[in-house]
């Protein structure tokens, strides 16, 4: 099969994955009943006459295939709908809560992966060594401790008992730090990234370890040593492009987990990133914004598989597209 | 005064290319170390071809990545000397040693679809092993690769330069590998069982081109091998091992007209050959009874009296050593008149 | 001498081969120190969570703190992990909270294990189109942006029951949460069941049990489950930790069970008085943490046991 034929089929395979999700999401938020009047029925004073009104605007009383089609049309257009709560369009809101979630998200996973490929290579160099068992036991460690405890231990330490860095928000409310706005958003930035580099550094060193170790056994590695290679050479030039293969899946799936418990970590350090908007939206149900940053996810949850499908075929040779 | 393989002696006086003096290897350290090599010796003269035989787990493929200073996971050199043109390897640096490997001594492995890194083409690998050692620059490096890629029989090198060694035949990557131990123009090559993964045919094709390198290239070849056939076709000279032990050594001619040990005998008669005639009345080829010992368990004494049928009382206590028992010709065996291991514990 | 000791070591060797795979697992595991670190972790919990009424050293709703020494003190003799802001005595709640944890890691791997298996067992079992179909919906639901959509449908849910019979069952919520974390959990269970019923259905002990009539449930349940059991048994250790784990992120932020008494709630109750009170954020999350570790552990220690040649 010829890469292009892969990467089409790939590309159906996704298309009938969100309309999948599409469906199960629109289905679910809909089975809760009427939004408007769940919303408003705590609040006395609204008339039904409000609530009918209301109910039209945001087309709600027309049957559930008619409302699926005309979201998915209008979704298919860029057109998220627009916050019962905010007023505002979905897809303004999601692009500017979701820049700042990148910004937490992005140099967490890219640290991590730096981090992770010093302590894989510096243990997988010397198996079995104290370095070796150290930096298992320490991932092993990482990887169990949740998240959340992660982020509460970095507050408590660094911003309530020394007091270096702030422990919520991405501004300071009032005047910037030293003045700058670039300094106060990285200073604001230091805690939640920490966070998410060790959780991610711990689960990257463990894989990268172990497929480091399993290269580092194969001939064609003794083969490069037999040339004269020296062993810099060998597990960077070498080892290390073939450990990294598996690592491009794992990083996708990776993704994932943190826009998945981007809530966690958003609610952790109040930063007002998108899943501190899901939260909100879904305590409120703002059914516009549920749907619309539920598909957001989905959409780049599938693109990013995509991307790391093909990027895998065009790093290794060896697969055979079938 | 090249050596050739009617010549008996191989210029007696000139110090051999390669030089092994009671090589030692174990895996594991401390009170649970397993010794899989004991004191191996081993010479191989220049342009002159080595073989080493033994069955599997004999330690020979761990014997000779020891040669080049190389221990597989876990093993270690516990002992030893590998004087290599006049310098001990064992006792180098990593720097000294990165310019004996690949440029003086280089390897053969026994399997071609695993020694060569999949994710590289062949012009990638070789050509930067090529200019690690030379600093030539790339075209000088992909001339030099193509060019030993037409030297080891591939058609079209120019072409193969950018292919992945899953789009070449098991002969064809064989060829690539053993044209990446030509690169520097080494006056040693290990090849460590080169035909055991290949078909019958291709296996021809490769032990050929061995042998036609050996006089272009002028190179003497230590090959290992468990087949006695490959053996009687190659080798100047042979050394059995056993159980991590050399048990007898000679002229290729000398053991196979008049094998002394009783494991070489053993080897020789189970395997089939044309230039031997069957004894009459035996049908079919003897095998040898029972297997090599398990190195953490060793009997004491000649560690061949399990599945020996002429050992004695005395080869269960004693170890023998390796004592001449003719013109360029060695064997340890008790029954034979060998030595005793003084320090055999 | 020596070599009657190898002889009686070749003797013991024979011996060893008729032991049952678990019983070699078990000496394989005995001798694992992670493993076995694992499993005093998940005992301990265990034990903690059997005797929570007996240890606990107030009642699971005894709010007294707040009148007697006021709410969010410190660790003292009376109260060793302090109380909280609502008076609980937070070592109380992290026992109460042990039984809680366990219930929804066994019961979503419990939900999850059935399907996996079904779906994975079916898929290699039978294999061609019906591998394909199910192949794909695996593929989907490890694609699905599972927390997510859990916190939407745990929240959603419980507007939907409202004014239903169904608002009466106890523990409503907590059971959502382990149903939708057992219906997100089953794909690694059955990609490991799909590669082994693939693997054991050829094998020739199988084809043997097929050659002597046995029924297919026979062959399937009685041949092929249990020699699959080694491996479903490591990805099974390791989902009750993620589950455990998932359930104490869904409380933290505010969709848990309001009738239980789970760690993340105590989190969630906590977090926002952080710097006043950090014990009572602390404790939960060491329970957790150990408690996941502790799964972790077991589940690397069971995969060398069972796989040595993996590592």
């Amino acid at each position: 099969m010829l890469v292009t034929q892969f990467i089409i089929r790939r590309l159906v395979f996704s298309i009938f994955l969100l309309f999948g999700v599409s469906v199960i999401v629109f289905a679910l938020v809909n089975a809760v009943g009427n939004p408007i009047e769940i919303l408003l029925a705590e609040r006395p004073g609204i008339s039904q006459q409000a609530i009918d009104q209301m109910t039209a605007y945001y087309g709600l009383d027309q049957p559930a295939t008619t409302r699926y089609l005309m979201w998915a049309g209008n979704l298919l257009q860029g057109d998220f709908g627009t916050s019962i709560i905010y007023n505002q369009p979905v897809w303004q809101m999601m692009t500017s809560w979701g820049l700042e979630t990148l910004k937490i998200q992005v140099p967490g996973i890219l640290i991590a992966l730096a981090l992770a490929t010093a302590m894989a290579v510096t243990a997988a160099m010397r198996q079995y060594s104290r370095v070796d068992f150290g930096v298992m036991a320490s991932a092993m460690l990482g990887q169990s401790l949740p998240g959340f405890f992660v982020g509460i231990l970095l507050i408590l330490i660094f911003s309530y008992w020394l007091g270096i860095f702030p422990s919520y928000g991405a501004y300071s409310m009032r005047s910037p730090l030293w003045g700058s706005h670039l300094l106060d958003a990285l200073w604001h930035m230091v805690l939640p990234v920490a966070m998410l580099t060790f959780f991610n550094t711990a689960a990257l060193t463990l894989l990268m370890r172990s497929n480091l170790v399993d290269i580092l056994r194969h001939d064609f590695v003794t083969a490069a040593r037999a040339s004269g290679l020296p062993e810099r050479r060998i597990i960077y030039g070498h080892a290390l492009r073939n450990a990294l293969i598996p690592v491009l899946t794992y990083l996708s799936l990776l993704f994932g987990l943190m826009l998945g418990t981007a809530p966690v970590t958003e609610t952790v350090f109040t930063w007002p990133g998108v899943g501190y908007l899901y939260i909100n939206a879904i305590q409120q149900l703002d059914y516009p914004v549920i749907l619309g940053v539920t598909m957001a996810i989905a959409v780049m949850l599938v693109v990013v598989t995509l991307l790391t499908d093909i990027a895998y075929v065009l790093i290794d040779p060896r697969i055979r597209l079938d | 005064m090249l050596s050739t393989p009617v010549s008996n002696k191989p210029a007696p006086q000139s110090e051999p290319l390669l030089d092994v003096r009671g090589l030692s290897v174990s895996f594991g350290r401390g009170t649970s170390a397993v010794p899989v090599v004991m004191g191996v010796d081993l010479r191989v003269g220049r342009q002159e071809t080595l073989c080493l035989v033994g069955e599997s787990g004999s330690g020979k493929s761990v014997t000779s990545l020891a040669l080049m200073a190389l221990a597989p996971g876990g093993a270690e050199i516990t002992g030893g000397q590998v004087l290599f043109e006049g310098q001990d390897l064992t006792a180098m640096g990593p720097a000294a040693l990165g310019k004996v490997r690949g440029r003086r001594m280089a390897m053969v492995f026994q399997n071609p679809a695993h020694s060569l890194n999949p994710i590289l083409t062949v012009g990638k690998q070789l050509g930067e092993i090529y200019a690690w050692h030379t600093r030539a620059n790339r075209r000088e490096t992909r001339e030099r690769v193509a060019d030993l890629l037409r030297q080891v029989g591939i058609t079209d090198a120019h072409g193969r330069l950018d292919q992945f060694p899953h789009e070449l035949s098991g002969g064809m990557k064989q060829r690539v590998c053993i044209a990446r131990a030509l690169l520097c123009d080494p006056a040693l090559i290990l090849a460590d069982e080169p035909t055991t993964n290949l078909d019958v045919t291709i296996q021809a094709q490769i032990l050929d081109l061995l042998d036609e390198i050996k006089e272009t290239f002028r190179t003497s070849i230590l090959l290992v091998t468990h087949d006695m056939g490959v053996v009687a076709r190659m080798a100047d000279r042979i050394s059995v091992m056993y159980a991590g032990r050399i048990c007898e050594s000679g002229e290729a001619r000398a053991v196979f007209r008049d094998p002394q040990h009783p494991y070489t005998r053993a080897l020789l008669d189970s395997t089939p050959r044309i230039d031997m005639r069957y004894e009459p009345g035996a049908r079919d080829l003897p095998a040898i009874g029972g297997r090599p010992p398990n190195p953490a368990q060793r009997p004491d004494g000649c560690q061949f009296h399990p599945r020996c049928a002429e050992a004695g009382e005395d080869c269960r206590a004693l170890l023998p050593r390796m004592t001449a028992s003719g013109p360029g010709h060695a064997v340890s065996c008790l029954r034979r008149g060998s030595r005793v291991e003084e320090n055999a514990a | 001498m020596a070599s009657i000791d190898h002889i009686s070591a070749a003797g013991t060797a024979r011996t060893d081969k008729p032991r049952g795979m678990w019983a070699q697992g078990w000496a394989r595991f005995r001798r694992n120190r992670t493993g076995m670190l694992g499993l005093g972790l998940v005992s301990f919990v265990v034990l903690v969570a059997i005797l929570s009424p007996l240890i606990a050293p107030y009642a699971a709703n005894d709010q007294s703190a707040m009148m007697n020494f006021g709410s969010r003190s410190g660790p003292s003799l009376a109260h060793p992990f302090g109380t909280d802001r609502m008076g609980y005595d937070v070592l109380t709640r992290i026992v109460y909270g042990a039984p809680t944890a366990l219930a929804v890691g066994l019961g979503t791997m419990l939900v999850a294990s059935v399907l996996g298996l079904l779906i994975g067992g079916i898929s290699g079992y039978v294999g061609g189109w019906a591998d394909e179909v199910m192949m794909r919906l695996t593929e989907f639901f490890l694609v699905l942006p599972v927390f997510v959509v859990i916190l939407a449908v745990v929240r959603l849910f419980g507007v939907i029951v409202v004014g239903t019979p169904l608002e009466d069952i106890p523990y409503l919520n907590l059971t959502t949460i382990v149903l939708l974390l057992g219906l997100f959990g089953w794909p690694p269970i059955a990609r490991i069941a799909r590669a082994e019923f693939m693997r054991l259905k050829s094998m020739e002990f199988v084809e043997a049990a097929r050659c002597i009539g046995a029924t297919r449930s026979d062959i399937l349940l009685r041949h092929i489950l249990p020699n699959a059991m080694p491996s479903l048994v490591v990805v099974i250790a390791l989902g009750i930790g993620s589950a455990i784990l998932s359930e104490a992120m869904v409380s933290f932020l505010g969709f848990g069970d309001p009738e239980a008494i789970s760690w993340g709630q105590l989190l969630y109750f906590n977090y926002a008085q952080l710097k006043v009170s950090p014990w009572a954020s602390i404790a939960p999350s060491t329970a957790i943490f150990i408690t996941v570790l502790g799964f972790n552990l077991l589940a690397d220690g069971l995969s060398d046991a069972f796989n040595p040649r993996v590592k």
